[in-house]
């Protein structure tokens, strides 16, 4: 057990809160400089174009925790997305066979990024980069660069409401709540973190370091081929460019939620969540007080750059720092 | 006497028939390097498909048979860039691009000029360089022609128009052109306010997102003009999120102005959705490139600007225009 430290200190408490200081901060700035963003109305569109994201940083956070990465995740997105939608729209097949198929694909996706990183151990950056081409191309070559629409039948999915709720968002809440109870309360998600914060230690305890590793990536993709399915609903087709940069907005997310790019550290509950809307509100606010078209990438690098310097600072004073998450979990509580 | 006139006619029909179906030079192959930037849509497939196609049709005629060397960057400037230089190092005798990047593209120009080879921007004029020609669409014109009938559609109809805008990629050219149409026709005619200004990097999740958001917070728009209309589903799903997808005539139809007409918003367009564009031209634009590359190849004077005008479409007029490639169920999303 770690022993709690009972004097307060401004830089741990900064280091252990700091995103969702960041996150009030950016809410308040928007609530006074355009009328109608504090609103239950923007809240729900803020939540709701951050669905397919959510799920798909969900997924990758466990491969982030096991200090490794990929950033193959917006093509994986991107094929799975249309290979259903060339089965339903052009080949006339059944939705559920397609959503089915989507998604056992991006298991497979995930297990050919397992097998190039675990097993062949090849670097992390390299061979998700190199699959994130291949897995483009493939899309590519399908549906010959070609935007392929979803049948009007079925778009009306992406802005279905409960009340004033999209539908989406209550599905990605449902999926963010099951990866949190994996990552928290199972053995694979302990080990997971285990393997994150120290390797040898990890394999010394007798955790099947490439088996959970491998099983990461796996989770990986299927988060991605679901975070797909809402992603293509949402915008009614799939063009050449869906999914482009998503990696890099998922990894975002993660590292403001708090998730360690060092590995070992995080939570999907509440951290990719408040991660993802810090994103989102801060896109949503430069929609609502009509921010110059050229401020978006200024501002967006520079909230990617903060939250990477934050993570580093962090890694730096590790051992003072709590971080927020949904159980404790120590090595300890690996096996 | 009458065997030599005999022959005389005889050799007077084969040279005449000799004459009549030789070719009418030497026939040439030309080697072509085709660099697109992307094929984010339909109609760059069609461009492809149509300048070969004319190309072939001419062959006969011209003796220039065309061999076409296609690549394409996936929206990468740097990757275009090596396209080039792959092109290049084959010793094409011309080179087509179609830039991702206006600004990036003049070193490319740069070096085809020191390799002695022709380079043809299209569609998407450089910034950075001075090509040999350049062959396209006026981007400027096409959205000045959308946005001075949309005011006069406003007018007509007594509306004061809260508009929103939905930019394309501003490192594109055309999408800086057609945003600057359409802040001067605003200014100048005074048909709308421009309530919002969204950039979309051409991104769909990007059209949606920002159209939604936009809605949103500007609850009185009550018009759009969408830079392209190749994501017109995206749009359609954020108005149908707020309750805005009508067709003109209802009470809840929002005025849109969308250049283009791509296979999504020629659909859109034929439902009343949207109310007025100009055309994005696929098959024009092939057959200019084609004969300008001609006259190249034969030595012959060329325009080193090449440049054609959309045509305006709207609900009334859609289905009758003619070369129209989203009519062309090849080219159907």
């Amino acid at each position: 057990m770690t022993k709690k430290q009972h004097n307060f200190s401004l830089r741990d408490f900064l280091f252990t809160y700091g995103f969702l200081l960041v996150l009030l901060l950016v809410i308040v700035y928007f609530s006074v400089t355009a009328p109608s963003f504090f609103s239950m109305n923007a809240a729900m569109s803020i939540l709701h174009t951050a669905a397919p994201l959510l799920i798909i940083a969900s997924g990758l956070a466990f491969v982030i925790m096991t200090k490794r990465i990929d950033i193959s995740v917006g093509s994986i997105a991107y094929l799975s997305a249309a290979i259903g939608a060339l089965m339903i729209s052009r080949m006339g097949l059944p939705i559920p066979l397609a959503v089915v198929s989507m998604l056992v694909l991006s298991c497979l996706m995930g297990v050919l990024n397992g097998f190039f990183v675990v097993i062949l151990n090849v670097n992390p950056m390299i061979a998700t980069f190199g699959t994130q081409l291949a897995f483009r191309g493939i899309g590519l070559l399908l549906t010959n660069s070609m935007v392929v629409s979803l049948p009007r039948s079925i778009r009306f999915l992406g802005n279905k409401k409960v009340g004033p709720i999209y539908i989406d968002i209550l599905f990605s809440l449902f999926i963010l709540l099951i990866m949190m109870l994996i990552h928290s309360r199972t053995q694979f998600g302990r080990q997971v973190v285990a393997i994150g914060n120290d390797i040898s230690i990890a394999e010394k305890l007798g955790i099947k370091e490439k088996r959970i590793s491998f099983f990461a990536y796996v989770v990986c993709g299927l988060m991605a081929g679901i975070g797909a399915i809402i992603m293509s609903l949402q915008v009614g087709s799939v063009t050449p460019t869906s999914g482009t940069s998503y990696e890099f907005t998922a990894i975002a997310m993660l590292v403001i939620g708090g998730v360690s790019l060092y590995g070992g550290e995080g939570t999907i509950l509440p951290g990719v969540l408040i991660g993802g809307i810090t994103l989102a509100v801060i896109e949503t606010g430069l929609n609502y007080i009509g921010a110059s078209v050229y401020v978006y990438s200024f501002v967006r690098g520079g909230v990617i750059f903060v939250s990477m310097f934050a993570d580093s600072l962090k890694t730096q004073v590790k051992p003072k720092v709590k971080i927020m998450e949904d159980e404790p979990t120590t090595v300890s509580n690996a096996q | 006497m009458k065997k030599k006139i005999l022959v005389t006619l005889l050799l007077v029909v084969v040279l005449s028939m000799l004459a009549a179906f030789a070719p009418a030079g030497e026939e040439k192959t030309v080697k072509v390097c085709v660099s697109w930037n992307e094929k984010v849509h339909s109609l760059i497939q069609a461009w492809q498909d149509y300048m070969e196609m004319y190309a072939k049709e001419l062959e006969p005629t011209t003796g220039i048979k065309y061999e076409w060397i296609v690549n394409v960057a996936n929206g990468d400037a740097n990757l275009q860039n090596n396209n080039i230089q792959d092109c290049i190092n084959q010793k094409v005798d011309y080179i087509v691009a179609r830039a991702q990047d206006s600004g990036t593209i003049g070193a490319s120009i740069k070096a085809a000029e020191e390799a002695g080879i022709p380079f043809i921007t299209f569609d998407r004029a450089s910034t950075s360089g001075d090509p040999t020609a350049h062959v396209g669409e006026d981007g400027y014109l096409q959205a000045r022609s959308t946005a001075e009938a949309f005011a006069k559609l406003l007018k007509d109809n007594g509306i004061e128009g809260k508009c929103i805008e939905l930019q394309g990629d501003l490192l594109d050219n055309t999408a800086v052109l057609r945003h600057k149409a359409w802040a001067e026709v605003e200014k100048e005619l005074g048909a709308w306010t421009t309530v919002a200004e969204v950039p979309t990097e051409w991104k769909p999740e990007k059209f949606y997102q920002g159209a939604l958001n936009a809605l949103q917070a500007n609850p009185d728009a009550n018009c759009m003009y969408v830079a392209s209309d190749f994501a017109f589903s995206s749009v359609e799903n954020a108005l149908s999120a707020v309750d805005k997808d009508a067709p003109t005539g209802d009470p809840k139809h929002i005025w849109i102005a969308a250049d283009d007409i791509n296979p999504m918003g020629y659909e859109a367009m034929v439902n009343g959705i949207i109310d007025v564009g100009t055309t994005w031209e696929a098959y024009s634009v092939s057959v200019l490139l084609v004969d300008t590359l001609n006259k190249m190849v034969n030595g012959e004077p060329y325009e080193k600007v090449n440049l054609i005008s959309g045509r305006l479409a709207t609900p009334e007029n859609v289905q009758t225009l003619e070369y129209l490639y989203s009519t062309d169920p090849k080219y159907a999303d």
